[in-house]
Order: C-alpha cells, then structure tokens, then sequence
C-alpha cells in the first residue's frame, strides 16, 4: 500500500543527492553556480533561476556595499537587471526572512521582476545566509506549498551557501597571490633595472677615467714645476679614489646579478693574510696608527678556497679600520676554530680604536649604501658598498660576520669561513668525462655556422663546465644578446645571413644591450692581418684560429675573464673499442686532432666523422655548382666553410687548396686553376669521406 | 513533397522546380541516400538555398519512408546557422540580439557525444524567445559520416540551426513506463554510464531485466533486448527523459544515445505497444489543446527506436495520429522524420534531447 509514498520519497532523496553533488564543483564562483543552477532548472523544470551576492563580496570598490549583482542567471536570455541598489525592499525583507515567494497578482510580486517577458508565475526566493540570495522563477504555479519547497531544499541550499562562501575566499585569495606576484615582479624589474644601470654607467666611466690616469700618469713624468706636480698628484689620488669607488659599485652589481662565483683552488693562507697586512700597515703607518696582526699557528699554510673573494673581505676590513681610525691602533687576529678531517675553520677578527658605529646604525651596517653617519661618508668618501660587499661574499663563502661597536671607543668585526684543507679531494662534477670545471658556470654564446666547428667548441666548453648556448649565424646571436647576459661570446666571422664583425659591431653599439661590454672572441681561419684587424675594429677583443685546440681555446677565454692559470687536464689514455693512436691515421684521414679533442671518447670521435661524412658531400657539391659557374662570392664562402672540417680530419692539404682556392676568389680569379684545384679537391674529399664512413661502420 | 527517387539528380530537378526562390528544406532517407557532396554543389551551382539532413527514414502524408526523399518550406527568416564540433564540448555558439522567427528549427548530428550540452547553451542563448523542434541526423547503422548540409557545405558533428516565421505547438510524449529504480549514475561520461548505484552499469542493468522478465541480456546481443528497456533520467513532476542504451561495452559500461550526467537520478523503462501507441495519441492531443486556424502541416518527429521496437506496427502510432486528426476534422499533411535523437522544449520548459519519443507539432503561419 505504501509502496507509491515510498518510491517517491526515494525519487525526491535521488533528486536531492544528485543536485547536492552538483554544488562545489568548481572554486571559480561562475562555474560553481552555473553547475547548481542548470541541474536546478532541469530537475525543477524552472523557467528561470539566479543567484545574487552582496556587492561587497563582488565588487569591492561598489560604494553601496549592501546593493546585490546578479553573478549568474540561466538562460541569460531572461537577463535585464544585474544591479539591485541596497535599499531595495529584498534586500531589506531577506534580512528578516530566509524566504520570500511572490505569485502574479500578490502585492509585490511586480517588485520582484528584474527579468524580461514575466507577466505571471512565481518567484522563489531563498536567502543565502549574508552572501546574498538565490531567485527562482516557475512560470507554472507550483503544485507544492512553499514552506514544503523550502523544507525540501533546506539542507541543499545551506550547502550551497557554503560553497559560494568558499568560492569568495578562493577569489580574494587568488587576487591577493596575483597582486603580490605582481608587486614581486615589478619588485624584480625594478632591482634588475638598477643593476644594469650601475653595470652600464660604471664601464661608460671607466673607460674615460683609464685614459685620464694614463694621461696624468705621462704628465706627471715631464718637466713640470713643483706646483704643476702637485696639482697632476692631487688629480691622480682623486682618479684613484674614484676608481675604488667604481670597482666597489662594479663587483656590488656582478654579486647582485649572481656573477660572481665563489673558486676551489689551493692558495697559501698565510701569505694571503700577511700580503693584506703588509699592504695596510703602510696606509696606518702614514695615520701614525699601530698595526698588528697575530695568527694561530695551527692554521695550515696550504688550504683550498678563494684567495680573491677572501683577500676582497679582509682587505674592505683592513681598509675601513685604518680610513676610520684617527688614533690608536688596527689589530687582525687569525683563529682556527676547529679542523677536521677536509676542513677548518678560518676566523678573522678585525679591531680597531676608531670612532666606532652608532648602535642604531649596527643593524643596517651591511645593507648598501649605508653609512654609519652621514658626516662620515662625506669625510671619508666611501661608497657605502664596502661592507655590503663583505656581508654578500660572506654569505657565498658560506660564512659569517658579527659585528660589535661602540661609539669613540672602536669597532670588532668577527668573520668565519670555511676552508678545505688542502689535501682535501676537489669535487668534480659527475658528468664531466675529464677536465677542470674552471670555467663552470661560464655563460658563453657560441656562434658558428658549420657543424663540426659548433660541436667540438660546445664539448669542450660544456666539459669545462660552462654553459653553452648556440646561435647559427650572426642574426640569431642578435636576438640571443638581447634577452640573455653572457660571460663570452665565440664567434665565427664568415656566416650566412650576417657575418661575425656585423653582428659584432651590432652588439657593441646597441645601448641598453646585456651584451654590449661581454667580451667576444673571433673564431677565424685566417691570420691575415686584414682579418684580425677588422675584427679588433668591429669590437671583438680576441681571435681563435681554427682548427683551434683545446688549450688555445680554454687559454683565450681564461685571459678574458681573469681566470687564475690552470689548464685544463688533456686525458692521453684512448677508450678500448676503437682504433688505437697508431691506427689513427691512413693515407686520406687523420683523426688525431679529433682524438685529442675528444680525450678519450670514441663515441665523440665517430659522432664528429658522421657530421663530416653527411654534411661535407653536399658542400662540396654546392662548391661545384659555384665553381661550375664561376661564382667568386659563392666559392670564397663555399671554401671557407669546408676548410675546418678538413682540417679537423687531418687534410692540411686539402685546406692549403681552400685557401688557394678563397684568396683566388677574393683577390685575383683564375678560372683554369680554379677548375684543376677543384677537381683534386673533390676527388681527395671523397677519399676522406669513404674512409670516415669506413670508420663509422667497418665492414 | 515527395521524391520517391534518392539520385542526386532527382533530388536537384524537384528542389529546383520546388524552391521558387524560398530557403527548402530536404530530408533524405538513408536507404540510397545519395552523395551529398554531389548534390551539394549541384544545388549550389543553381543557386537554391537549401539546409537539411539524412535520418533513418522519413514521414510523407502519415507513412514511413525508408527510401526517398521530402521536401518542404519552413519560410525561414535568415540564413541557416551552422555550430560546428559539438563533441568538442565548446562549440561556438552565436549570440542573437533577437531571433527573427518564433519557431527554431534543430537539425543535429545525432551520433554527436554532446548535444545535451550544446542545447543547454542554446537554450541559455535563446531562452523561451522561440518553440523548438528538431531531429537528430545520421544512419541506423551508427556509422560516422557526414549527414547534415545546407549552402555553406556538407557536415559531421554539427548542428544547423533555422529560424522561421511558423509558429508552432508543441507535445511530447513518450510512454514508456517505470519498471524499477531509481538509480544514481554515479560514474558516466557524456553518453556513457560506467556505473549504476556503485556498481557496475552492465550488472545493475541485465539485474533488473532479469528480475523484470527473466530475460538475460547479452553484451554481444545488447541491442536485441535493450531497445525494450531504455533508460529515464527522472524528472519532477513530469514525463522522464528517455535514454537508450545500445552498447555494452567489455569494461560493463553501457553506451547510450544522448548524454547521462554524473549523479542523474534515473529509472528503468519499459515499453508496451498499446501505451506508445497511446503516448503519441497524448502528444497529438496536446496540440490540438493549443490549436488555432489555419493548420498549416503537421511534423512529426519521431524516434527509430521505437519504430523498431514496435517491429511489425511500425506505422501503429502514424496512424493514431491521422485518427485523431481526422476526429477532430483536421486533414493537413502529416510530415516528418525518424530520427536518431529528438529535439523540443515543450511547454516553458528546457530544451531537452529526447530518446525514443515522439514529437508532434502543428506548424501555422
């Protein structure tokens, strides 16, 4: 009997499971409402349905924050009002009432349409806790009682409040984290832009400076009267304290810009310390200040570090003590806090009887541009990036400075380092088949047109840990200069589209340029001094001839950067599986050369024959079209570009054709020779080929 | 008007002697269907405008046509719309300031994954500005291929979408009765239920075929016993929206004509030739409850699935709909489609796609 009662029961609870599973299917408010409303509308066979939320969750800045906008309505056909000011009579009776529902001919119901075409029907409209409310349309008059309807959907609708709650807090949320991104970003924008300002407006002075010293350096040794070498002096001392000065902004700028990387390598500490001690004791001397300095003797003379960085740190102390201190006396005292098995503890304490800092001054002390009063800056001169300087090579070092001051009684500044002893192994990266990582993290733009040429640079650069980013022809490294920095960059003169001097004079003169000071070196086959002169004149500051060999390579790019001497290891043991040393050589191919570039790895010997076997058949073809035709521009760059991958097999013969054949085509054309050096040439390529391939894959 | 013969050449002389310079419409059996490029440009070439589709059969003066082709005028009020890629689920959907006819006409192509979706937003766009009616297009033999043209080309996963100056009303019925349930399709995507009540579709559903007649249905033989017994999505207060499985698939998933929502409450359904029969009856009659003058035509949109069900009676309903017209004294010219899919929104309520039912509708001026 009960079995229809029943069966509606559990079709109503389904129904009520269902639209409740509808609710919270998204945190973007939109989809979230749009979900509930539309399983609304079809289980309910609504005519229309919307929700409503206070203007303040909705729009912020709205100055009537108790005004209601319509956030979603299906079908938007139905839309026509999306505002509802706050003194509307809903808004009012909702603050009383969880609902409110409006037949056509009830007393208010005309208040209620906000929608288009509604001439009958009845609303229904639910109260959203504080959020705001949700409004359903029948165009049908409801069989069910409303205090029924709302009991029904009572539960589904609290959830559904819920939901819209936490949608809103997902919305602020998002728009705070997108706000603070932003101010971060900006934030970033605005330090990256100060860097390169002090990078650029440092080496635009410093270039001029050079010159002035160089200048009043000359004078200074001419005949000048004793006033006229007292003026040239005072000159030279205000050149030499703006140059610090300089220095101090430029290595500040290469820090901030991660620049700066902290070296392994054994030096001797005690030197090291007793140089620095030498240096200032003159400097106190002068102030008529007494100088000590005292170190543990359980430090050992060897350790591994980085001489400079800690040279640069001691010596900024060493220096503000003396600068600071007007009477009484600087003290460097060396500790070693402990020592284990690979490391020390290396503590430096610096003191002096000066004037000491301002206790309100000590927590700011290593920020930049700080200065401990401002008297003190004026009469000193500094730059305020001393001690900025110290605290950030500290931090890279992975150590650590104190500070302890007390006004017209001196300053203590405490710094501990740690040291690798200098038995201690140094670490090698795992991926590097052999070789010194000294120029890891080196960021070099390798620019080069023919393939061998690009990959054997890139091995040996990347083996050395830099990081190698290629660019084709010169119009590429264009666009690659203008996004990236880089530390280097190796570029080939003859390329297609744009040759190395163009893309060289580009990079140099385009202000504002990342690029415009890196150093870049001309990768060329030709030691005519034509060629090396046009590159200084273009702005290149070194030349590689090819083929080059590593050393070559690695020594060139090490007097750029100012990179202590150290070559780097050469492996002479060959890999099993290929040929051995005294295989390397038949009649038509020589692979030493690549051999000795790949230090040991057949694997990169086969890969750099494969790149010869494919690519130079189709350039000697190309040579032949041109030579078929007489086409001098065409045949100039056709040999040039096949002489270093003969070159790199061991063809010295074949590139002294190449040559012939290029000064021809530049200078004095000769058709006949021209076709009798082609004709050898192509013959003994093919030789070279055939035997490369023979190589590869032995039969 | 009738063209017993599908050749695109027949098809071309009676549209061009047809058209008069009006947008027709050309419903194509599938049986011989001709190749609707070739007809295409032919019509093109002439410069008739034209929208229309290819359906399991079609309806000419109350009989069923498997074979041949109808041609009618639905005096459109602006060029055909055409939706493209409705089972990408975002498909475009052009915004109308105002529908320029009362009445839209939906053809779509009825092996499409998603077009409860794209009615929803239809219906989003247009509301109750207009009457729906519509079709779903395609083969019998659920075989993927173009179905649907009109001037701007030849096309698959789409809808075209008219609008015209008929005003119609509307009645939709099904009759298909409850057998068991609810249940909740507690897993589906789109047109695919994977479980029914936590369990496995396939097991829930062969459960209560069995329990209803003792029937076992099999997965390799779905068809045969699931035309019986669709699906309904339950609704409030009203007739179910019916949902016909005809896969089931190794995994026991049931694929159906028509998207089932996750969470949908819906029932078992069962089909009784007297009650259908009597459905298209109740859907006649609800136009002839909203009738005015002149009655234009009469439109029939009626599901193949039923067709096949009633087997031998297929033209039973078709003729309880001329007995009732003529009862009521009406002699206008009964014309249709069997469709893969019906398309209406009865009353003011959504616009819902519809399995195994029927859609009567009096067109007037």
């Amino acid at each position: 009997m009960n079995e229809p009662r029943d069966l509606d029961m559990i079709r109503e609870i389904s129904l009520l499971y269902e639209l409740s599973l509808s609710i919270g299917s998204s945190t973007d408010l939109q989809e979230n409402c749009a979900h509930f409303l539309s399983t609304l509308c079809l289980q309910k066979k609504l005519t229309y349905a919307a929700v409503w939320l206070r203007a303040e969750y909705t729009h912020p800045t709205e100055a009537d924050g108790k005004a209601c906008r319509l956030v979603c309505g299906m079908p938007e056909r139905r839309i026509r009002e999306t505002r509802l000011p706050g003194s509307h009579s809903i808004v009012q009776r909702l603050g009383e009432e969880q609902m409110v529902v409006a037949s056509c001919g009830d007393e208010y119901f005309e208040e209620l349409v906000w929608e288009k075409n509604i001439q009958e029907g009845t609303y229904y409209i639910f109260r959203l806790e504080n959020y705001g409310f949700l409004k359903l349309y029948l165009i049908n008059t409801p069989q069910e009682a409303p205090e029924r309807k709302f009991r029904k959907m009572r539960n589904v609708i609290r959830q559904f409040t819920a939901s819209v709650a936490s949608c809103l807090s997902y919305q602020r949320l998002e728009a705070e984290i997108v706000r603070r991104r932003e101010i971060e970003s900006q934030l970033k924008r605005a330090l990256a832009a100060e860097e390169q300002f002090y990078a650029r407006i440092s080496h635009e002075i410093w270039t001029p400076l050079n010159g002035m010293m160089g200048m009043l350096t000359v004078l200074k040794h001419t005949a000048l009267d004793a006033d006229q070498q007292s003026y040239v002096s005072d000159t030279l001392l205000a050149c030499n304290s703006l140059v610090g000065l300089l220095n101090d902004t430029l290595d500040f700028a290469r820090i901030n810009e991660g620049r700066i990387d902290i070296e392994r390598v054994k030096f001797n500490l005690h030197e090291t310390l007793r140089t620095l001690y030498q240096n200032y004791k003159l400097h106190a001397a002068e102030k008529k200040l007494r100088m000590m300095c005292a170190i543990d003797v359980e430090l050992p003379p060897e350790v591994q570090g980085d001489s400079l960085r800690l040279s640069q740190i001691v010596g900024n102390l060493l220096s503000n003590a003396v600068k600071y201190t007007e009477k009484g006396e600087v003290r460097m005292d060396v500790h070693c806090t402990y020592s284990n098995e690979d490391r020390i503890g290396l503590q430096i304490v610096v003191s002096d009887t000066g004037l000491g800092i301002p206790p309100e001054s000590l927590p700011h002390i290593f920020e930049a541009f700080e200065y401990s009063s401002q008297d003190l800056s004026s009469k000193t001169g500094a730059s305020g990036l001393g001690l900025a300087i110290v605290g950030r090579l500290v931090d890279l070092m992975g150590g650590r400075i104190a500070v302890e001051s007390e006004v017209g009684t001196g300053t203590t500044f405490t710094v501990d380092l740690p040291m690798f002893k200098s038995h201690a192994p140094i670490r090698e990266k795992t991926d590097a088949p052999s070789g010194v990582q000294r120029l890891e993290g080196v960021r070099v733009l390798l620019v080069e047109d023919t393939p061998m040429n690009q990959k054997v640079a890139q091995r040996l650069l990347e083996m050395w840990g830099a990081i190698v980013e290629v660019a084709n022809h010169g119009k590429e490294a264009i666009q690659i200069c203008q996004r990236q920095v880089f530390d280097v960059i190796l570029m080939d003169i003859q390329m297609p589209l744009m040759d190395g001097y163009e893309a060289t004079r580009i990079i140099r003169s385009q202000s504002g340029s990342p690029n415009q000071q890196t150093p870049i070196i001309a990768f060329t086959a030709s030691v005519r001094a034509q060629v090396t002169e046009v590159a200084f004149a273009a702005g290149m500051n070194a030349y590689i001839l090819k083929p080059f060999n590593a050393e070559q390579l690695y020594a060139v790019i090490r007097s750029l950067l100012n990179i202590p001497e150290e070559k780097p290891r050469v492996q002479e043991a060959l890999t099993a599986g290929g040929p051995t040393g005294s295989e390397s050589h038949t009649a038509g191919l020589d692979i030493s050369y690549l051999r000795e570039l790949a230090e040991g790895d057949d694997a990169f010997v086969r890969e750099m024959l494969a790149i010869f076997v494919q690519n130079t058949p189709s350039d000697i073809d190309m040579l032949a079209r041109s030579v078929a035709s007489f086409d001098w521009p065409a045949i100039r760059h056709g040999s040039h570009k096949l002489k270093y991958p003969l070159a790199s097999v061991g063809r010295e013969d074949m590139v002294d054709i190449l040559r012939e054949m290029e000064s021809m085509a530049s200078e004095s054309p000769d058709p006949e020779r021209l076709l009798l050096l082609f004709e050898r040439l192509k013959q003994e390529t093919q030789t070279s080929v055939a035997q490369a391939q023979s190589y590869i894959s032995p039969s | 008007m009738f063209v017993p013969d599908p050749s695109p050449e027949k098809i071309f002389d009676a549209a061009s002697a047809y058209a008069q310079g009006r947008t027709i419409t050309i419903l194509i059996a599938e049986e011989d269907a001709p190749d609707l490029s070739q007809l295409w440009q032919m019509l093109c070439d002439a410069g008739i405008s034209f929208f229309g589709g290819i359906f399991p059969g079609i309806i000419v003066k109350g009989q069923c046509y498997q074979r041949g082709v109808v041609l009618s005028c639905w005096e459109l009020s602006e060029p055909v719309c055409v939706v493209e890629q409705l089972s990408s689920g975002l498909p475009f959907i052009p915004v109308w300031d105002q529908p320029t006819g009362p009445t839209a006409l939906i053809l779509a192509d009825g092996l499409s994954s998603n077009i409860t979706f794209f009615l929803s937003r239809l219906y989003n766009r247009l509301g109750t500005s207009v009457r729906y009616i519509g079709a779903g297009a395609g083969l019998l033999s659920m075989e993927r291929k173009p179905c649907l043209f009109c001037n701007q080309g030849v096309y698959a996963d789409a809808a075209l979408v008219a609008f015209s100056s008929r005003q119609l009303r509307l009645g939709v019925r099904h009759g298909w009765q409850r057998v068991s349930g609810p249940y909740v399709a507690t897993r589906t995507s789109q047109n695919v239920i994977y479980e029914l009540n936590w369990e496995k579709a396939f097991d829930v559903y062969a459960r209560a075929i069995r329990q209803d007649s003792g029937v076992e249905i099999q997965q390799d033989d779905f068809f045969k016993d699931s035309k019986s017994y669709p699906f309904g999505i339950y609704r409030e207060g009203s007739e179910s929206i019916v949902r016909d499985p005809i896969i089931a698939r190794e995994d026991g998933s049931i694929v159906c004509v028509g998207e089932v929502p996750e969470n949908t409450v819906m029932e078992l359904l069962r089909g009784d030739p007297d009650q259908l029969a009597e459905a298209a009856r109740e859907a006649m009659r609800d136009c002839l409850n909203q009738r005015r003058e002149p009655l234009l035509q009469v439109w029939v949109v009626a599901c193949i699935s039923r067709s096949l069900y009633l087997e031998g009676q297929g033209d039973r309903e078709l003729r309880v709909l001329k007995e009732e017209l003529a009862l009521h004294g009406l002699e206008a010219p009964l014309m249709g489609v069997l469709s893969l899919g019906e398309i209406s929104s009865p009353s003011e309520g959504w616009l819902e796609f519809y399995n195994k039912t029927i859609v009567v509708a009096f067109a007037y001026e």
